[in-house]
């Protein structure tokens, strides 16, 4: 220590020295305490200031029908909400709303008088509906654009797509049972704001990309849907019913092809609607079937060869007793063939036809077409119906049953099980949904295709039925089902409704039912109507078989009329189609019709080729292109022909470059040359039918 | 020539004036005009560093011999200011001449220490004698009232803080010394009734326990008494933004939006730095424009949010080794102008340093002073090497009387 040098006390420069210190050691604890012991809540601060999260929505899945009509999609609506502090023209805006939506002009100003800052004034409008606002400046005007929901059709099909929440979320139907998969995932992005409010996306995080939800394929056919819906519309409409419910479906795989509820609901505005209405109750729905069992129970007393199609059986003239209790037909009936029974329905026919048939075989049968279970058709809220087990059934149940009472079904149930009675005895289980599809890409995350449950009957007893009721509609109880130039077939059903409380029937309520197949020789449809509480008239050959005949007249023209039996004097009938977006398959109908056909829906046509025929149809956008061939069919390869009828068959060999040998007779089932196989001589097919 | 440059103290200010030039560069980095921002502090460091080696080269004598005629000129300068100085980003004031501005309050530093220190070595002055006090005391009070009625607190205080250590260096006796200090702690007490209290019992034992006379007991006793009951008066006469800085100082927390945003980013930005830092130009309190004033007043918390706690370690060290170096500097130089004119530098220095970052951190006002060497500003940097330069000549005149 210099301290000679110094003229100052050296105690002082100690003491300096420790101020020093005690400054230095001030900071450090200082700087400690934030950068060590404080750092985690301080960097969580400093993160919170300058990162935000956006979440990025992820857009519903869309939902088509069959075709790719969008059944359920996304559009823009927007919210409309004012400041009241800072809103100018109050007067005007509740002018211009009250015009648009059925609220008053002092609903409007009362919202726009509060004293918050932010007043909903409507929520969730159609663009196009406030356009003048959307347009109109004002600084207190508030306009937020949003996704919502929307269902292009409205009311048909509502029941079953079902409806979302205003954020979205599915409530019911499909909507509610897919609800995961439609959602998709919410993606993130991570913004930086600096001190001046500028944000750009943080280098720090990659942006999370939203997963959107699947789009839903179903089997429905919107075309199909919107005929249905009209003509039970018009149907319960016009007998005065409470409700009805009406189903196509395609006999070979099971598929549905529309699901009507009536009265219907529009899923845009769901809200206004009852609870019991917004039900599919065509699933949901338990009730006795009434006559339409009778198919049923005419199926299983011929696989199990009780009974041919023309044994007779005595009638009793419409009054027969059982353990005490009188079975009673409509008409007084004598003697009927089984054939004529069903003809007739005559429930004492049938009961007395029974007897021979044990009551677990019957059951078991009863089992084998999917009654007493669900169907597993996926829809939420199904019912399995009631079927009681032998051990329980009273003497009289098994003709109780055998006549469609004492079992309750669901629509879905009984429409399912009867494709198996027209299609060669296989029961399908019923789909709705076809597949999941990745919207980005269009690959399908999930497929589902026609399932095959089991065979029920064989496919002799199925031609048997089928005539039995190509019988019931040309001379029976269905002959309102009749459809001119398709041959069909069906049931009648009237079931008096079974009133649980009382437990008795109750008087004069009735459900009213058909269910048919169309076209008798190869059905493609399975369409099943039923009308809840008529008032005008309660049979099902009354109320449910003209409904049946107006849905197939329609329908079946879609991809079936043979061009030779086509009727040229009247407008074709599938032109009462409207809205048809999906062309109908017109392969084989003459040019000029089909032409006319397309020029009326404004479509643009181009044609290549030569004929008067079409030989293949093919639409893009609004342009269909027609190839035109002359009748006779040119091709250089061997078509699939398996599972045709020989005329069929005939109508798609080119007999330039084929010669045909028939083995047997029915559908064919083999054919000696592969499908696809180049025919560059003329050779020989042999055929093999049963 | 190498005895004429103190080889450690050079080092030292290199090495600072280093990292203020890196800190520099991250602070401004985002601004797009970062190389303005960044060339010039280079110019001024470069400058600055010439300068410090020139005033190395004048002779001594003549520097001891210039000590009145600085402080005069710098006095005529501050007076100057009042009437045509311009206003700067903050309270200060500059003085232009043509394009080259000058701050005379960074100059009269400087010249009120080498005033006191000359006016202190004279051979028959004595500090201890009331007359030669008060002489020291006018010296630096004439630029402190001249640089508060600018109004630049900060820098006005800067003189306030020398005075004190000027005079203990010079010899000045325990009680005077009791006398000055002490006002300040009754200042903070006087707004509680109990502290206040408390403080007086504890200055009556003081002068109990030392055996002053009565009188002297009674006039230090009302003098203090005075000055606890008129300053919540006072008070109440500042003006709301003087009182908003007081008090935002007390409590930052309570204004987060407002007054106290600036030292709310700056504990933010140094505490988000954590032990290791987030890295040169990764700072996001700085890089997001959070932080205020980050390349002048806060600069210290740019080093601190990009280099950690590590690397405000080896600053702060760096700034204790510069100033403990000053201080056995100025314990072993023979001639009392040197000493008393190290000590007034290492004063400067030391307030400097310790306000700067004591703001940062919330121990101090935030009043604006830079952080010597590494903050932005060339008058500043200037004034500051021209210290150092002085420092370096009295290092190679060690002896010298």
């Amino acid at each position: 220590m210099p301290a000679n040098f110094s003229p100052l006390h050296s105690g002082r420069f100690y003491f300096l020295i420790a101020v020093f210190f005690a400054f230095w050691l001030i900071l450090e604890a200082n700087l400690f305490r934030f950068q060590v012991v404080e750092s985690d809540r301080l960097s969580s601060y400093a993160k919170k200031q300058y990162e935000s999260e956006y979440p990025l929505e992820a857009q519903r899945g869309t939902i088509f029908d069959r075709s790719g009509n969008k059944l359920a999609t996304n559009i823009i609506y927007y919210d409309i909400a004012a400041d009241p502090q800072t809103v100018k023209n109050k007067n005007y805006i509740a002018k211009t709303l009250a015009k648009l939506f059925p609220k008053s002009e002092s609903f409007y100003l009362r919202k726009m008088n509060r004293s918050s800052r932010f007043s909903y004034l409507e929520r969730k409008a159609r663009p196009t509906l406030v356009k003048n606002l959307l347009e109109f400046k004002d600084p207190g005007l508030i306009r937020r654009e949003n996704f919502g929901r929307h269902y292009p059709y409205g009311v048909y099909a509502g029941q079953l797509l079902g409806f979302t929440d205003p954020d979205d979320h599915g409530l019911s139907g499909i909507e509610l049972q897919f609800e995961e998969q439609l959602t998709g995932k919410d993606g993130k992005a991570i913004l930086q704001s600096d001190a001046t409010r500028n944000k750009s996306l943080s280098p720090d995080y990659p942006l999370v990309e939203p997963i959107a939800g699947a789009n839903i394929h179903l089997t429905l056919d919107k075309d199909i849907q919107t005929i249905v819906e009209k003509a039970l519309k018009n149907g319960v409409d016009k007998m005065k019913g409470k409700s009805g419910i009406a189903i196509v479906l395609d006999p070979n795989t099971g598929a549905v092809l529309a699901m009507a509820n009536y009265p219907s609901v529009n899923p845009n505005n769901h809200k206004k609607y009852k609870e019991w209405v917004k039900k599919n109750r065509a699933v949901t729905d338990v009730f006795e079937p009434g006559s339409t069992m009778k198919m049923f129970t005419a199926g299983t007393l011929l696989q199990e060869r009780l009974h041919k199609a023309d044994d007779i059986v005595f009638c009793e003239n419409g009054r027969f007793k059982l353990y005490n209790h009188f079975i009673k037909d409509t008409k007084k009936h004598g003697w009927l063939s089984f054939q004529k029974v069903i003809e007739k329905s005559s429930n004492i026919g049938i009961v007395k036809l029974v007897e021979p048939l044990p009551s677990n075989t019957f059951f078991r049968y009863l089992k084998n077409f999917g009654f007493g279970s669900k169907t597993g058709i996926d829809l939420l809220g199904e019912s399995g119906g009631t079927l009681t087990n032998p051990d329980k059934w009273s003497g009289l149940s098994k003709s109780e049953i055998a006549i469609g009472q004492e079992i309750g079904v669901t629509a879905l149930q009984i429409t399912s099980a009867f494709s198996a009675l027209v299609n060669g005895g296989y029961l399908y289980k019923p789909f709705l949904v076809s597949g999941l599809e990745n919207p980005i890409n269009g690959d399908w995350l999930s497929f589902r295709g026609p399932k095959k449950v089991r065979q029920i009957l064989s496919p002799e007893v199925s031609v048997i039925l089928k005539g039995f009721m190509k019988n019931v509609v040309e001379n029976g109880t269905g002959k309102n089902a009749k459809v001119k130039n398709v041959i069909v077939g069906g049931k009648t059903g009237t079931a008096q409704k079974f009133d649980r409380k009382l437990n008795r029937y109750k008087r004069g309520k009735y459900v009213a039912s058909f269910i048919g197949f169309a076209p008798y020789e190869n059905p493609k449809y399975i369409c099943a109507v039923f009308v809840d509480e008529p008032q005008k008239q309660f049979y099902g050959g009354q109320v449910a078989a003209p409904i049946f005949s107006r849905i197939i007249s329609q329908i079946a023209h879609f991809n079936y009329t043979p061009p030779a039996k086509y009727n040229n004097d009247s407008r074709p009938s599938f032109l009462y189609a409207e809205k048809v977006n999906s062309i109908p398959l017109m392969e084989g109908f003459s040019s000029e019709e089909v032409i006319d056909y397309l020029e009326e829906k404004d479509f643009d046509i181009e044609l290549t080729g030569t004929g008067n025929f079409i030989k293949n149809i093919e639409r893009k956008g609004n342009v269909v292109h027609l190839g035109l061939a002359d009748k006779k069919i040119t091709s250089d390869k061997m078509p699939s022909l398996k599972g045709l009828t020989l005329r069929q068959a005939l109508s798609k060999i080119d007999f330039s470059k084929l010669t045909i040998k028939l083995e047997g007779r029915g559908k064919i089932y083999k054919q000696s040359l592969k499908p696809g196989a180049v025919l560059k001589s003329r050779k020989q097919v042999l055929l093999s039918l049963r | 020539m190498q005895n004429k440059i103190d080889i450690a103290l050079t080092f030292l200010v290199t090495l600072l004036l280093t990292i203020g030039l890196i800190a520099v560069y991250s602070a401004t980095s985002f601004t797009g005009a970062q190389s303005s921002y960044f060339q010039k502090q280079l110019i001024f460091a470069i400058i600055g560093f010439t300068l410090m080696i020139v005033a190395a080269f004048v002779p001594f004598r003549l520097i001891q011999r210039a000590a009145y005629p600085f402080y005069g000129i710098s006095i005529i300068l501050l007076v100057l200011v009042y009437f045509i100085g311009v206003k700067g980003f903050g309270a200060e004031r500059w003085l232009a001449i043509g394009s080259l501005k000058i701050q005379p309050s960074e100059i009269a530093k400087l010249a009120t220490i080498m005033a006191v220190a000359k006016y202190l070595s004279m051979r028959d002055v004595k500090i201890n004698k009331l007359k030669d006090f008060l002489i020291v005391f006018a010296i630096i009070i004439l630029p402190f009232i001249l640089i508060v009625r600018q109004p630049d607190l900060g820098t006005s205080l800067v003189f306030a803080a020398i005075l004190v250590p000027l005079l203990f260096w010079a010899g000045l006796r325990w009680f005077p010394l009791f006398l000055i200090i002490t006002p300040i702690f009754t200042v903070l007490t006087s707004f509680n009734i109990i502290a206040l209290v408390i403080w007086m019992v504890i200055i009556l034992a003081i002068l109990y326990f030392t055996k002053q006379k009565i009188i002297i007991m009674i006039a230090v006793l009302l003098f203090h008494l005075g000055v606890g009951l008129t300053t919540p008066m006072l008070w109440d006469q500042l003006k709301p933004y003087q009182k908003n800085r007081i008090v935002t100082f007390m409590s930052p927390e309570k204004d987060p939006r407002g007054a106290g945003y600036q030292i709310i980013q700056s504990q933010v930005a140094i505490g988000s730095g954590g032990i290791w830092g987030k890295g040169f130009l990764n700072g996001t309190q700085t890089h997001l424009k959070f932080l205020p004033a980050q390349h002048t007043d806060f600069i210290f918390s740019v080093i601190a949010e990009e280099w950690g706690f590590i690397g405000v370690i080896f600053v702060l060290s760096i700034f204790l080794l510069l100033l403990l170096y000053l201080l056995k500097l100025s314990s072993s130089v023979r001639s009392t102008f040197s000493s008393i004119t190290l000590i007034g530098i290492t004063s400067v220095l030391f307030f400097h340093i310790f306000v700067n970052i004591g703001m940062t951190v919330g121990v101090a006002p935030v009043t604006g002073l830079p952080l010597p060497f590494i903050s932005y500003g060339g008058s500043f940097l200037l004034s500051i090497m021209l210290m150092l330069g002085i420092v370096q000549n009295i290092s190679s005149n060690k002896f010298l009387i």
